[in-house]
């Protein structure tokens, strides 16, 4: 079926496209699930197809199928043109693509230990045994009674070819650890707590998590939340954000907004559009300390590619620099509306998805202090470890989020748990508050949504420990 | 292999592996998208799937799951791997058989539209009509997304069960924007043509966004609400997955042990009608191959059922009370 994305390209040339490329995927993903002690099948994906897309008269076309049939293929290539150069009526503006290095290359992810070597038996005891772990009130010090364990283990064989002679083939495997526990206290109510960590790896990142002692200290800090959590100070203090919560915070308010096809409209039905303009580059959005970037080259890493669903390769974006707008995230459509080149965040999520403006693994540049420092000379304030709701408005300058595992400092010194502090900010609030950051860099994965039909792409958030000063906190 | 051919091979593959039951649905389509944003095409698509869903049991154990990948090889492959999650799978306590076909289904009208499925390129005079009407009516800016498209599902079981079934659809959703922050949605969707009204659609998007022009803050208290249609379509749609058993089994459903109750003032009547004529969501047969039919989810009020997973599921709830 390979020969056929090649097939596909040089008919679409011959039938009048003025660019055309094929992407071949061959998609294998198990999830092995368990809620409440038993085992569910809550995923098998077995899929291979071929995804063209054509330039034809300043309008695009897009064609897929999953069926290895050379007819069928001339006939969808041959849609994709005629319904192009129709719709291209209804345009003022002819789209075009930026000029990039037509790539050859061959790259992938390497497993030290293949998940398809481990058994199905092992994958399922792994589970029942954390099962256990958050079943046992000695264990995790609280009652457990809503438990969700997932394994899910994946790989992505892709070859790109496209008219002006890249040719990129690639191996991905990937594997993530998802857990949810809600934790119950009579009297207090319950608390939820979720637990996300993948990588393109192998069976072994899975045994260098541990999930068992991460499950235990997550769900005993929980409980201890639920059980002894008071309300946390209100007004203008200070804040510690953890790791987890900073990475949300870059994803959703930096890297989202700085996606150009949303600055630029092209998403304002779905995913949404932006508060920040093309005309901000250069503005400065956040204190100096404050660097975001969003790297897909990291290796090891959830979001991890070296050639992005275009063909261009690679690199460290840096979205914020110093607290400045640096750089937004470009495809060749979006790089070409300002005459710069792609820096290769063009992602899909499957073969029968057209290639989108996506993020890879977006984090906050740590510091070099201590996390004790950060901490030393805060009089009165909130560390806030991890987050429990969340929410954004679709031009990711309004955010609002409740703390889960949080502790109330004082003078310089952690003391006993706070729950669900509150915390409304704007964006430029967020990056314009922050003073000092850690060195204590630390990623989650996450799966990020975007586009119509949904595509859930695999990405890295993450950050320091970071100190927001003078921020109101408000919560119960 | 054609989708008739490849589900038979599913079923004879399964069959040889020793498993108890096997369903077998193949969903052949072609599906078609014109996306646009301000006011301009971006992106025509077209979808061109077979997907082959495959449920299969064994001592009460369950597997399901869709198959993209149509090699044979790879499908024997796959049902290989199934195979052994099922070893690792426990039994089910809502476990039902599969229903003992085979059944006679009464057609239901209006599933399928040969224009709609031949409407090709004049799509995107659609699309062009809503978004000039939504600019003449107070947008600035206009978004959105038109799909539309043919399926045939064609299902067998290993109980007996053989039935097939011809459908188009289509949905235009229409965002227009006054500025920044003003926006309206306009929707129409259908299974045929002509309930399609995307100038309606268009003239919803443009005047509302007009309308959310200059918003003005309200005071915080008791207010009469009216709700829109796509607002009260997404209220009715949540209380209506509220009722579906597996929420209500996993303790997370409003409509936990209401059955019978009133849950709602007496004007309200819900339905899940997979009979609808010419309905977006209507099918003469499930997943399992029985015959489909108009259930009451709230009836005056009166929460009626909760609408079950598994043929078998409903006697243990009715049992259950």
């Amino acid at each position: 079926m390979r020969d056929l994305a090649d097939l596909a390209v040089e008919l679409a040339l011959k039938m009048g496209a003025d660019y055309a490329e094929a992407r071949y995927h061959d998609d294998k993903a198990n999830f092995y699930v368990l809620r409440n002690g038993v085992p569910e099948m809550a995923g098998f994906e077995r899929s291979r197809g071929i995804g063209i897309r054509v330039l034809v008269q300043g309008s695009l076309g897009f064609s897929s199928l999953n069926r290895p049939d050379k007819a069928l293929l001339e006939r969808r290539v041959k849609e994709a043109i005629s319904m192009a150069k129709a719709s291209a009526r209804v345009r003022k503006k002819p789209i075009r693509f930026s000029e990039e290095k037509a790539e050859e290359a061959s790259w992938e992810a390497r497993a030290k230990e293949p998940f398809e070597g481990v058994p199905v038996e092992e994958k399922m005891e792994l589970l029942f045994d954390l099962e256990k772990v958050l079943t046992s009130k000695e264990e995790v010090g609280v009652q457990v009674p809503f438990r969700l364990l997932e394994l899910i283990e994946s790989t992505t064989e892709r070859y790109f070819v496209n008219s002006e002679g890249a040719r990129i083939s690639c191996r991905v495997p990937r594997v993530e650890f998802l857990s949810i526990a809600t934790a119950f206290e009579p009297g207090k109510g319950t608390e939820q707590d979720m637990v996300q960590e993948g990588a393109s790896k192998g069976w072994e990142f899975i045994r260098e998590l541990k999930p068992g002692e991460l499950l235990k200290e997550r769900t005993r800090a929980l409980g201890k939340v639920l059980k002894e959590g008071v309300s946390p100070p209100k007004g203008t203090i200070d804040i510690i954000l953890g790791s987890e919560v900073v990475g949300l915070m870059v994803h959703e308010s930096c890297g989202h907004p700085y996606e150009a096809d949303r600055i630029m409209g092209r998403e304002a039905a779905q995913a949404g559009e932006s508060f920040v303009s093309v005309d901000m580059l250069g503005q400065r959005i956040g204190t100096e300390v404050v660097t975001v970037v969003d790297d897909p080259t990291l290796e090891g890493s959830y979001g991890y590619y070296l050639y992005d669903d275009e063909g261009v390769k690679a690199r460290r974006r840096y979205l914020i620099k110093d607290g400045v707008i640096n750089e937004f995230l470009h495809n060749r459509e979006t790089a070409a509306v300002l005459g710069i080149s792609s820096n290769a965040a063009a992602r899909a999520s499957g073969f029968n998805r057209e290639p989108i403006v996506r993020m890879a693994n977006t984090f906050m540049l740590p510091g070099d202090c201590e996390f004790e420092e950060l901490i030393e000379d805060v009089k009165l304030g909130v560390y806030i470890k991890t987050f429990g709701e969340w929410n954004i408005d679709d031009r990711r300058f309004n955010m609002r989020f409740i703390g889960r595992e949080s502790y109330l400092i004082e003078n310089g010194e952690i003391k006993g748990p706070v729950r669900r502090p509150v915390l409304e900010i704007t964006t430029p609030g967020f990056y314009g508050s922050i003073d000092a950051l850690d060195k204590n860099l630390a990623f989650s994965s996450a799966t990020c949504g975007k586009g119509d039909p949904v595509q859930g792409v695999p990405v890295w958030l993450g950050g320091p420990n970071v100190r927001l000063r003078n921020v109101r906190l408000g919560g119960l | 292999m054609e989708a008739r051919e490849l589900a038979e091979l599913i079923l004879k593959e399964a069959l040889r592996l020793g498993v108890d039951e096997v369903a077998v649905e193949a969903v052949s389509s072609t599906s078609r998208q014109v996306r646009f944003a301000n006011n301009e095409i971006t992106v025509v698509k077209t979808w061109d799937s077979l997907d082959l869903g495959v449920y299969l049991t064994k001592d009460r154990k369950v597997v399901g799951t869709f198959l993209s990948n149509v090699d044979p090889e790879a499908i024997k492959s796959a049902l290989k791997d199934l195979m052994s999650l099922l070893a690792v799978m426990k039994e089910r306590p809502d476990y039902a058989p599969l229903p003992e076909g085979p059944f006679t289904y009464e057609p239901i009208s209006g599933l399928y539209d040969k224009e709609l499925a031949d409407l090709g390129e004049k799509a995107i005079d659609l699309v062009e009509s809503a978004v000039n009407k939504a600019l003449e009516t107070g947008g600035k800016r206009v978004a959105g997304t038109f799909a539309f498209g043919e399926e045939k599902i064609i299902l067998l079981t290993s109980k007996g069960v053989e039935a097939s079934q011809d459908r188009t659809k289509a949905e235009l959703v229409v965002r227009a924007l006054a500025d920044g922050e003003s926006a309206g949605v306009g929707t129409t969707c259908g299974t045929r043509l002509k309930d399609l009204d995307p100038e309606l659609a268009g003239e919803e998007a443009g005047r509302f966004a007009k309308l959310s022009l200059n918003p003005e803050p309200l005071e915080a208290g008791r207010y009469d609400v009216v709700f829109g249609r796509p607002a009260s379509a997404v209220f009715f749609d949540i209380v209506a997955g509220m009722s579906s058993a597996f929420y209500v089994d996993a303790g997370m459903s409003c409509l936990m042990n209401k059955l019978g109750q009133k849950v709602a003032s007496d004007i309200v009547s819900i339905y899940d009608d997979a009979r609808l004529e010419a309905g977006l969501g209507s099918r003469p047969f499930d997943d399992e191959g029985l015959p489909t039919a108009r259930k009451p989810i709230i009836e005056a009020g009166v929460l009626k059922t909760y609408l079950q997973l598994h043929n078998g599921q409903e006697a243990q709830h009715d049992l259950d009370g």
